[in-house]
């Protein structure tokens, strides 16, 4: 019997997703399993090895979980606010394990993140992973969960593949289904920004982040876009505040290592004064 | 006394890839990678019985007698054990059905 840390990727993600199952369990926390080994056989038409694990945790429990992960060596890489555009995953980071995004919520479905969890949550299937059932979403919403990751990822040369066999690919009932399913979970503006439909929506709030990702733009147009869609003064003055923030991990990355306080201020100025010149820049193009 | 049967840990995840078994205990790991003959013997105790099944199954699987391959099977089992990747337990015991 040999202990080896040169287990083949797809393995080693399979068992990871079994390592999380097992802690969520223990925490009595609901999580579904998404992407990678989780996806159901035929969603797929191509061979794409998962780097990572991909959950999405029941919203009430993400600091269940989150606790029960950092109790068994797995480490925070990136924070759920210095994630993305979207504020939506942690990523962690497990010596046996390796990669893993713990989803508070899912992009395109975030406007209820109960509400979408809940709706995923009723209908779930189970698959076993390394020999542990783990909860999955049923096979639609799998699509749907499949387009909106499609809709908010840059595939270089056409269609991102994962939308013939989730959209295109669809019977007319199908891609009903996969509509309503995205109106009860809000996701209705994504699934329009996969499917080639985001003009529909122009000029709503929603469509603002997701014209970034589909039309492509600099992280001013992504700022400016997460502030329009952003939902009342609350959210907006929140938005600015962490446009302003600098995101220790990054700067960490950047540097080498952990930056000190006067590097976090450097780049805080530095961060204000880009900003103040992308802004300018616009105007004067005006 | 009935001899204890062996079972894969209800807190084990693995994976068989191309004749050779990845398993770990969970929730922590690490991985174990079980080639060749070990995940000849993984499987055998997959399919479930005692120690002296599990030998008798992997005799068949190498093509060797069982007191030849008995020693190895032994010791292998017991690590597997010792790592929480297999656990002994007595089977319990099923009632004849009653012809009343």
């Amino acid at each position: 019997m040999t202990e080896v840390v040169d287990v083949p990727l797809p393995v080693r993600v399979e068992l990871a997703h079994a390592a999380v199952q097992v802690l969520a369990d223990e925490a009595g926390v609901d999580v579904l399993h998404i992407k990678g080994p989780a996806v159901h056989p035929g969603l797929r038409n191509y061979v794409r090895t998962g780097t990572d694990v991909d959950v999405i945790v029941r919203p009430s429990g993400v600091q269940a979980l989150m606790a029960a992960l950092a109790a068994h060596g797995w480490r925070v890489e990136t924070t759920f606010e210095a994630g993305s555009a979207f504020d939506h995953a942690a990523n962690l980071f497990h010596d046996s394990w390796g990669l893993l995004d713990v989803h508070r919520h899912y992009p395109g479905m975030d406007r209820d993140p109960a509400h979408a969890f809940d709706r995923l949550w009723a209908d779930r299937g189970s698959v076993e992973l390394a020999h542990v059932p783990c909860a999955v979403p049923e096979p639609l919403a799998q699509s749907l969960v499949l387009l909106l990751h499609a809709a908010r990822t840059a595939h270089p040369g056409g269609d991102h593949p994962d939308l013939a066999t989730n959209w295109a690919d669809r019977t007319p009932q199908d891609r009903e289904r996969i509509r309503a399913l995205a109106a009860d979970t809000g996701a209705t503006v994504a699934l329009a920004a996969a499917t080639g439909h985001l003009d529909e929506y122009h000029g709503d709030p929603e469509a603002a982040v997701w014209e970034v990702f589909v039309h492509g733009g600099d992280r001013l147009d992504e700022w400016s876009a997460r502030f329009r869609a952003a939902r009342g003064p609350g959210a907006k003055a929140s938005v600015l505040w962490r446009s302003l923030q600098v995101n220790r991990y990054y700067l960490a990355q950047k540097l080498g290592h952990a930056p000190s306080r006067t590097e976090v201020a450097v780049e805080s100025v530095r961060r204000l004064a880009a900003g103040l010149r992308a802004v300018a820049g616009r105007v004067g193009r005006r | 006394m009935t001899d204890p049967h062996l079972f894969v840990a209800s807190r084990t995840a693995w994976v068989e890839r191309e004749g050779t078994v990845y398993a770990a205990p969970l929730p922590d790991g690490p991985p174990f990678v079980l080639a060749g003959s070990g995940a000849a013997i993984w499987l055998a105790i997959d399919h479930g019985g005692t120690l002296e099944e599990v030998i008798g199954r992997v005799a068949e699987d190498v093509g060797s007698p069982a007191e030849l391959v008995a020693a190895d099977v032994t010791s292998f089992v017991a690590g597997l054990v010792d790592a929480g990747l297999v656990v002994r337990r007595v089977a319990p015991v099923v009632p004849a059905p009653s012809h009343d």
